[in-house]
């Protein structure tokens, strides 16, 4: 877990006085922060989902037409985190279903997209989580290699649903809804942590080696609805003290 | 979360990591002379119907809102000197009117809570104009986690609405509260701005007959730890 004792963190800095160089750590800020990267699903599905490669302000790596704002990232550059180190403790994915009104026309206009025609999309992503893998280089070299990392890393938030609503004048629905874990004792914790330097690059990827992930086109009211797929980054960050 | 204290050997042990940072702020400052206590501070403000793409908070104080909505007597100020240990995120509204779900997305708060503006959105905290956190899906990442309602539903027996939905954003319990790491002391005269934005577009409110004209939804966010205050 997080550690939550300020003692902790500065414990840390001693350790990468010897493991860094010659740095006067005791000028370094040390805070717990996220760094986050959300990319568009590809509804058609596909072998590979890249993060962390269009930082803020970019063209989303597949949407065309989106922007990537502080609500996708908060990257400062493709592949690295600036100026800044960056003590990795938690890994954490998160399938994010857009906002209702952000969906397409034939979705954001329904009156029973969510009690009762999202089933298709929960049924499409209750399969997704058993997929992937997730692979994290930095630099040139491996680190990680989580299998299903939507369960091995789920967010350790999200809702407290006690029922799902259904409308039983939509015949056949089920009124589904599907979140990943939230439990944060799932979190996946680094332990050892691992250390990312400023202006270090590293590469983050979901790959879907056996098949092609779940495709979501048309699942709702014949119309593609949109999800956000996260990978969340959870440490601390090294500052320069100012 | 330590336990509230009052004997001045726990107050010293409590502020001595922090002793310099106040005698910094405040010039002398004698940590026999204060007092310790768990405190939070928080502040509500309405979330419109139509959305909005950035709201600010601990802009209202008790004296131009009230209580239930804030406890800050300072615009952009804490009262006294705010050790803080957690932060989290809360909504209120004088009535969820669970009773009138009629089978609609439109009729329950529900709505949005699992698909609305409560799954996005980012929380952004400047201190002395250096960004402290950026928490993406706040009201997911940095929830309440206290002992959240229980409402629980069985099906209708007439017409065509099936079992009636209930949910609350975040999860139960201290184990789900965003600890703050390391701790840090934001003065009671130190300049701090705290924002929750909507940077890709507004999100409107899903369950409008939930909130009606006259029933507004609010949201919050509240700083939980120890402050430092004179003793008296």
């Amino acid at each position: 877990m997080i550690a939550a004792n300020p003692g902790g963190a500065a414990q840390s800095l001693g350790t990468l006085a010897t493991t860094v160089g010659s740095a006067d750590w005791s000028r370094w800020t040390n805070n717990r922060f996220t760094f986050y990267d959300y990319v568009d699903y590809p509804t058609a599905g596909t072998n590979e989902i890249q993060f962390f490669t269009q930082p803020q302000g970019s063209v989303d790596t597949y949407n065309a037409t989106k922007v990537k704002t502080l609500e996708q990232t908060n990257m400062p550059e493709s592949r690295s985190f600036g100026r800044v180190g960056f003590r990795v403790r938690q890994i954490r994915t998160h399938i994010r279903i857009k906002p209702k009104n952000r969906q397409a026309t034939g979705i954001s206009n329904q009156t029973n997209t969510i009690t009762s025609l999202y089933e298709g999309l929960m049924n499409a992503l209750a399969d997704l989580v058993h997929q992937g893998t997730l692979l994290i280089n930095i630099g040139q070299k491996e680190f990680w290699d989580l299998p299903q990392p939507f369960i091995t890393c789920p967010p350790g938030f999200g809702c407290t649903i006690l029922s799902h609503g259904t409308n039983a004048a939509v015949s056949g629905s089920q009124g589904m809804w599907f979140q990943q874990s939230p439990s944060p004792e799932d979190i996946y914790q680094v332990n050892p942590e691992q250390l990312i330097e400023a202006g270090q690059t590293f590469s983050v990827r979901i790959t879907f080696d056996k098949a092609n992930s779940p495709a979501l086109t048309y699942l709702v009211n014949n119309t593609t609805p949109q999800v956000e797929i996260g990978v969340l980054f959870e440490g601390y960050v090294l500052r320069p003290m100012q | 979360m330590a336990l509230p204290t009052a004997s001045t050997s726990q107050t010293s042990a409590i502020i001595n990591p922090y002793l310099a940072q106040l005698q910094r702020m405040y010039g002398s400052f004698d940590p026999n002379r204060v007092q310790t206590r768990r405190r939070s501070y928080y502040s509500f403000v309405a979330y419109p119907a139509a959305g909005q793409s950035t709201f600010s908070f601990f802009g209202q104080t008790i004296g131009t809102s009230n209580r239930q909505l804030t406890n800050i007597q300072r615009s952009g100020h804490l009262d006294n000197p705010l050790i803080v240990k957690s932060f989290r995120t809360r909504y209120y509204i004088t009535s969820q009117n669970n009773a009138a779900w009629a089978g609609t997305d439109i009729s329950t708060l529900y709505s949005d809570i699992v698909n609305g503006f409560f799954q996005v959105g980012v929380l952004r905290m400047i201190i002395s104009s250096k960004e402290w956190m950026q928490i993406p899906s706040p009201f997911q990442m940095a929830p309440a986690a206290y002992g959240i309602p229980r409402l629980y539903t069985a099906d209708m027996q007439t017409g065509n609405v099936g079992r009636g939905p209930y949910a609350y954003p975040g999860q139960a319990g201290k184990g789900a509260a965003y600890l703050v790491d390391p701790q840090f002391l934001i003065g009671s005269d130190q300049n701090f701005m705290i924002s929750m934005e909507f940077p890709s577009g507004l999100v409107p409110v899903i369950g409008t007959t939930v909130v009606a004209s006259d029933t507004t939804l609010y949201i919050g966010v509240e700083f939980d730890g120890i402050e430092i205050r004179p003793l008296q």
